[in-house]
C-alpha cells in the first residue's frame, strides 16, 4: 500500500503547494541566484555599473587574512556555543526528568528563552553585561574581573557566546528531555539492579541511547551558531572590538552593506550556502545509518 | 543460598491506592516460590519491592535476617528478569552479561570466564557478539537469564519472563528455568498469572488476591485443598465448577436433585459446591443430577463438555453452568442429556457468605440406595 494521497485533479496539488513554492522562490531562490550572479561580478559602490570578473572575488577571499580570521572566529564561537548549549541542556534535562512536583513550572521557564527574538536577547544581555549598570558585570567585577567588553576582545567573545548559548539551551533542552523520556524505565531499573548508580546509569545507558538526538542537535547547534546569531552579535558588539566577534555571517553583512563591497559579500554568502548544503547532506547521511539502534 | 522474609509488607502508591496489604511470607533457602494471581493483584508491586525498585510503605523485608528495606537495589544482591527483558540495546550480548560484573569490579579474566561459561550453559555462546535486536524472543529471554545468573545473586526475581513467548517456546523455557533453578539452587521468586506455569514451576505456590495472600502451599496442596472459592477457581484448568446448593436434613440439594450425603455436621441453608471438571463422573444409573450438553470442545485426549443443569421439577430455579471433562473419544453431542455424579472425596464445600472452604469429612448417607429406589 502506498501512503501517498492520490489527486484526481492534476492542478489541485500544484495549487496546494504553490504558496510555499512562491515563498521559497521569492525569499530564497531569487536572492540565492542573485548572490551567485553577483559573486562573479565587480560592482562600483553606487551600483551603477558592474563587470564580470570570474572567480576573482573568491580568489581574493582565499588570500584575505581578514576572511581567514573571521573563519577562525566563527569556529571558536560555534564550537563554544554548541558545546555549552548542549552540555547545559543535557544536564538540565537530566534533572528535569527526575522532577515530579512543579515540573511544568520548571519546564515552562526553561523553554521561554527560545521565544525571545535574537535582537531582544542581545539587548537584554548587553544590559546585564554593561560595565557600569549591568548586574552580571557587577558580579564579575566583584570577583576581580576587570570587565570591559567594549575594549577587551576576549570579554566581547564570551559575552556573545553566553548570550547565544542562553538562547539555544531551551531548544536543546526540549529535544534532550524527550529523548531521555523515551529511554525505557526498565533499562534504568535493570542497570540499578546491576549495581550502577544514577550518574553511571546516565553515562552508560541514557547517553548512548540518546546519541541520535545528540548528533542531530550537534548539527542544528552548529547551523544556529553559524547563521542565526547575527541578531545577537549585531545588537551586542557589531562584530567588535576590532573584528574579534565578526563571524562569517556578520562579515557578509558588514562587507556588503557597510563596506559596500557587494561582489565579495556575495562570494562569501555563496561559500556559506555551500557549507549549509554540506552540513545538511552530512546530517542526512549519518543520522539514519550510524547512530540508530 | 538465602532466605527471604516478608512481614506485614504494605504498599500504598502516591495516589493513595493500596496495592499490597499487610503481606507476610517466608521463603526458604533455595526454594522456588511462585506468586500467582489475577492481573492487578499486586504481584509486580511485591516483586519490585523485594528488588528495591519500589519503596516499602510499611513492614519489614529481610534477606538472611538482615533488614533491607532501605538498601538500594544494587546493595541487595538480587537479580531480576524483566517481562520485556530490558536488555541494553546498545550493548552486545557479551556486554549485557558483563555489565553487572564490571560494576562490581570483577577482574577482566574472571568476567570473561564467567560470561563464557554461562553462555555455554544457556546455549547462547554463538550469539555473544550480537546486539539484542538481532536476537529472537527466546534468545533474548536466555540472555536476560544469563545476565541474572552471572552475578551469582542471593535471590532471583522473575516478573512474567515467559509471557512474550509463543506457547511452544514457553513450555521449553519453563523446563529450562526449572532445571537451571534446580542446578543453581538459588532462592527464587517467580511472578506469573499463568496457573499452568505456576503449578509446574513452584516448590511453594502463593496465591494472591487484591494485595493479600489468599493461600500458601505446594501446588498439589492447593489443588487438593483450595482455601476459598477464589483459589479453587484460579488454580486448575479448566476452572473448578462452583454451584449454588442447599443443605437440608436429607442431603445436599441441587435444585430438586438430592445428593445422598450425610449433612448432620453442616449448617442448614445455602452453600457453594466445588466440583473439578476432571472429577465429575458421567453415570448411566442413579445420577445425582442431570445436565444438558450445550457445547463440546475436543482437546484430543479429552473432551470438554459445557453443560447446563436440568432441575426437572423446578421452575423457580435458574439453570447453572458447569464444565465436565470426559474421555477424548466419548460419543457425546450437543443436546445430550447426561447424568452426573461425583465421588464425595472430591467434593468441595464453601461457605455461601464468606466463600471459605468448609473442612469436614463428607460421609455417604446410609439411605443412598433407598433414595433411588
Ligand atoms: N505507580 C502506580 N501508581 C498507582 N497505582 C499503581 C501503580 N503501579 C501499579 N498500580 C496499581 O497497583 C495494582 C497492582 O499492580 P501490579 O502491577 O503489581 O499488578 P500485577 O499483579 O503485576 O498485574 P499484572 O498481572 O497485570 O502484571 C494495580 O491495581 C495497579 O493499577
Ligand atoms: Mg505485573
Amino acid at each position: 500500500m502506498s501512503s501517498q494521497a492520490v489527486f484526481k485533479n492534476k492542478w489541485l496539488p500544484v495549487a496546494l503547494i504553490s504558496p510555499q513554492l512562491l515563498i521559497t522562490a521569492v525569499f530564497f531562490l531569487w536572492p540565492a541566484g542573485q548572490a551567485i550572479f553577483q559573486s562573479f561580478q565587480l560592482e562600483d559602490p553606487f551600483g551603477l555599473n558592474h563587470e564580470f570578473v570570474g572567480l576573482e572575488n573568491f580568489i581574493h577571499l582565499y588570500n584575505d587574512s581578514n576572511y581567514l580570521n573571521s573563519l577562525f572566529t566563527t569556529l571558536k564561537f560555534s564550537i563554544s556555543v554548541a558545546f555549552l548549549a548542549m552540555i547545559s541542556a543535557l544536564i538540565l534535562s537530566a534533572f528535569a526528568e527526575h522532577i515530579v512536583r512543579g515540573s511544568m513550572f520548571y519546564r515552562t521557564f526553561l523553554i521561554w528563552p527560545y521565544a525571545v527574538a535574537p535582537l531582544v536577547a542581545g539587548s537584554l544581555w548587553l544590559f546585564l553585561f554593561d560595565p557600569t549598570i549591568g548586574v552580571v558585570a557587577e558580579l564579575l567585577q566583584w570577583f576581580g574581573v576587570n570587565w570591559n567588553p567594549t575594549l577587551n576582545s576576549a570579554h566581547a567573545m564570551w559575552m556573545v557566546i553566553i548570550t547565544s548559548t542562553w538562547k539555544q539551551i531551551s531548544y536543546n533542552f526540549l529535544f534532550f528531555l524527550a529523548a531521555l523520556q523515551s529511554v525505557p524505565k526498565s533499562l534504568h531499573e535493570a542497570a540499578a539492579i546491576d549495581g550502577s548508580g544514577p550518574v553511571k546509569r546516565f553515562i552508560t545507558i541514557s547517553f548512548p541511547l540518546i546519541s541520535p538526538t545528540s548528533f542531530f542537535l550537534l548539527v542544528i547547534n552548529f547551523v544556529y551558531a553559524f547563521f542565526d546569531t547575527f541578531g545577537i552579535i549585531h545588537a551586542m558588539t557589531q562584530g567588535g572590538p576590532g573584528r574579534s566577534t565578526s563571524t562569517l555571517v556578520y562579515k557578509v553583512y558588514n562587507d556588503g552593506f557597510i563596506g559596500l563591497n557587494l561582489g565579495s559579500s556575495a562570494a562569501q554568502s555563496v561559500i556559506l550556502m555551500i557549507m549549509v548544503a554540506l552540513l545538511t547532506v552530512f546530517q542526512f547521511k549519518y543520522i539514519e545509518k550510524k547512530v540508530a539502534y | 543460598m538465602s532466605t527471604l522474609t516478608l512481614s506485614n509488607i504494605t504498599k500504598s502508591y502516591p495516589n493513595g491506592y493500596q496495592a499490597v496489604h499487610k503481606l507476610s511470607l517466608n521463603i526458604e533457602e533455595g526454594e522456588m516460590v511462585v506468586l500467582v494471581g489475577p492481573s492487578g493483584c499486586g504481584k509486580s508491586t511485591l516483586l519490585r519491592m523485594i528488588a528495591g525498585l519500589e519503596e516499602i510503605t510499611s513492614g519489614n523485608l529481610k534477606i538472611d535476617d538482615c533488614l533491607v528495606n532501605n538498601l538500594e537495589p544494587s546493595e541487595r544482591d538480587i537479580a531480576m528478569v524483566f517481562q520485556n527483558y530490558a536488555l541494553y540495546p546498545h550493548m552486545s550480548v557479551y556486554n549485557n552479561m558483563a555489565y553487572g560484573l564490571r560494576n562490581r569490579k570483577t577482574p577482566k579474566a574472571d568476567i570473561q570466564r564467567i560470561v563464557n561459561d554461562t553462555a555455554e550453559m544457556l546455549e547462547i555462546e554463538h550469539l555473544l557478539e550480537r546486539k539484542p535486536k538481532q536476537l529472537s524472543g527466546g534468545q533474548r529471554q536466555r540472555v536476560a537469564m544469563g545476565r541474572a545468573i552471572v552475578r551469582k545473586p542471593k535471590i532471583f526475581l522473575f516478573d512474567e519472563p515467559l509471557s512474550n513467548l509463543d506457547a511452544k517456546l514457553r513450555v521449553q523455557m519453563r523446563l529450562q528455568i526449572k532445571k537451571l533453578q534446580r542446578r543453581l539452587a538459588t532462592t527464587s521468586v517467580y511472578v506469573t498469572h499463568d496457573q499452568v506455569e505456576a503449578m509446574t514451576l513452584a516448590d511453594k505456590l502463593v496465591v494472591l488476591n487484591q494485595g493479600t495472600v489468599e493461600q500458601v502451599g505446594t501446588p498439589l496442596e492447593i489443588y487438593d485443598n483450595p482455601a476459598s472459592v477464589f483459589v479453587a477457581t484460579f488454580i486448575g484448568s479448566p476452572a473448578m465448577n462452583i454451584l449454588d446448593a442447599k443443605v437440608t436434613k436429607e442431603g445436599l440439594q441441587l435444585g430438586y436433585s438430592l445428593s445422598p450425603i450425610d449433612t448432620q455436621s453442616l449448617k442448614p441453608g445455602d452453600i457453594k459446591l466445588g466440583l473439578r471438571p476432571e472429577h465429575i463422573n458421567i453415570v448411566e444409573k442413579m445420577p445425582w443430577f442431570e445436565v444438558e450438553v450445550e457445547l463440546v470442545e475436543s482437546l484430543g485426549a479429552d473432551l470438554l463438555l459445557y453443560c447446563k443443569t436440568l432441575y426437572h421439577k423446578t421452575m423457580d430455579e435458574t439453570a447453572q453452568s458447569l464444565v465436565v471433562r470426559a474421555e477424548g473419544h466419548s460419543k457425546i453431542e450437543i443436546g445430550d442429556i447426561l447424568g452426573l455424579d461425583i465421588d464425595q472425596k472430591h467434593l468441595h464445600l464453601f461457605d455461601a457468605d464468606t466463600s471459605k472452604h468448609i473442612n469436614i469429612d463428607l460421609k455417604m448417607n446410609s439411605k443412598r440406595e433407598l433414595l433411588y429406589a
